[in-house]
């Protein structure tokens, strides 16, 4: 399958959830405006292209980000955490993204082994969030007001 | 229902004035750090927040105790600070032989006993902050954030009792987050002791930032938490 180059507006884009308290107030439209922020120095938050990807390609990714970070917790702490797993995710389309100021672009990942993802794609924030969190905080409250939760398999 | 004041002679008691919640008449409690605050917890009267047996209690309390802190040689203002209380079994009051700083102390102390199924759930959220920071690998909130999260959690509860829910974000920051059908206000209290209100009702976002906690919540939140539980501009 060719994956376009851009994102259109009638697209879904989801962040993936892989903590269980997260999801759980997620699902209650709680604690999204986190899921939607970027780190300090940061403006781009991590998406897939949910309309676009097969079903099992977005689930397979999603559980990879999990691990990932079990992987993270148990180098940090040396053992894993039972709150980590892949539940789902908060979605946006692009339209609403870029009504919110903020671009969505294309950003295949492109790795020689099954962790591709030609799926991948960036909600980029203006320039002007990367040293303020309570500018980036605000873009995610603008953000999630047309976010919903997506349950995982 | 709020404690009327026709409970207490004089209708103040150790600094705290007790009011009858329909006569909307605003009244002041003792802020712990010093000073008196508005006290703007007072409920439309249709809210329950203190239930019958309850209500009653305190009354009872108060009453024992009003003579008790007349006759203080130490402290002629009322205030009292050091007697030990003992007021029965009730498990929403003093138990036997624990001290009560002031009868404040437990008048408020069923106050939230009658909210805490909201209270305990957001300071329970709170309690959780620091492991979730280490699970996310982000830096745990400074012991400042968490003070400033909780001294603002108990006086927005004192504003609007709704459920806030707490969490932190990616660099040390708590948030406290309130949320209507019409919108939400974020409070961030940064590690730094910094703190942002981010309100966006109805499509519309107001951002205010503050160097520190004192004086917070100001009108600015006030009006926000009002705003968003559309109760903004009704006299309390």
């Amino acid at each position: 399958m060719i994956v376009p180059s851009t994102v259109s507006d009638d697209e879904e884009l989801g962040r993936c959830v892989v903590s269980k308290r997260a999801a759980l107030r997620a699902r209650e439209g709680r604690g999204v405006v986190k899921l939607l922020t970027p780190r300090r120095g940061d403006r781009r938050i991590s998406v897939d292209r949910l309309s676009i990807a097969p079903l099992a390609d977005a689930v397979a990714n999603g559980r990879r980000v999990a691990a990932a970070r079990q992987e993270g917790i148990v180098r940090a702490s040396g053992q894993p955490s039972r709150d980590v797993d892949f539940c789902g995710w908060i979605t946006v389309a692009a339209l609403a993204v870029r009504g919110a100021d903020c671009e969505c672009i294309a950003s295949p990942i492109e790795r020689p082994n099954s962790a591709s993802n030609p799926y991948h794609a960036d909600i980029v924030m203006p320039e002007s969030v990367m040293d303020d969190e309570f500018e980036r905080v605000r873009y995610a409250q603008e953000l999630e007001e047309s976010a919903t939760w997506r349950k995982g398999p | 229902m709020t404690v009327p004041g026709t409970a207490v002679a004089g209708g103040s008691f150790g600094g705290l004035e007790v009011h009858d919640s329909s006569t909307g008449t605003p009244s002041s409690y003792p802020d712990p750090s010093g000073g008196l605050l508005p006290f703007v917890a007072t409920p439309p009267a249709a809210t329950v927040v203190v239930e019958p047996a309850r209500y009653a209690a305190v009354l009872a309390l108060i009453e024992s105790s009003a003579p008790a802190l007349a006759a203080d040689p130490h402290d002629s203002t009322g205030r009292h600070d050091d007697t030990s209380l003992a007021y029965g079994d009730d498990p929403y009051l003093l138990r036997p032989g624990e001290s009560a700083r002031t009868t404040f102390d437990a008048y408020l102390r069923v106050t939230e006993k009658a909210y805490s199924p909201l209270l305990s759930d957001a300071l329970s959220d709170l309690e959780q902050v620091d492991e979730e920071a280490r699970e996310d690998g982000s830096p745990i909130p400074s012991p400042l954030a968490h003070g400033n999260a909780r001294r603002l959690l108990e006086r927005m509860f004192r504003i609007r009792q709704i459920r806030y829910s707490l969490y932190p974000l990616h660099d040390g920051e708590i948030v406290i987050e309130a949320r209507s059908a019409r919108g939400s206000v974020l409070v961030v209290c940064r590690s730094d002791g910094g703190i942002g209100c981010s309100a966006r009702i109805d499509g519309e976002s107001r951002t205010e930032r503050y160097y520190d906690v004192s004086g917070l919540p100001n009108d600015f939140m006030r009006y926000m938490l009002r705003e968003l539980t559309g109760l903004a501009g009704r006299t309390e």
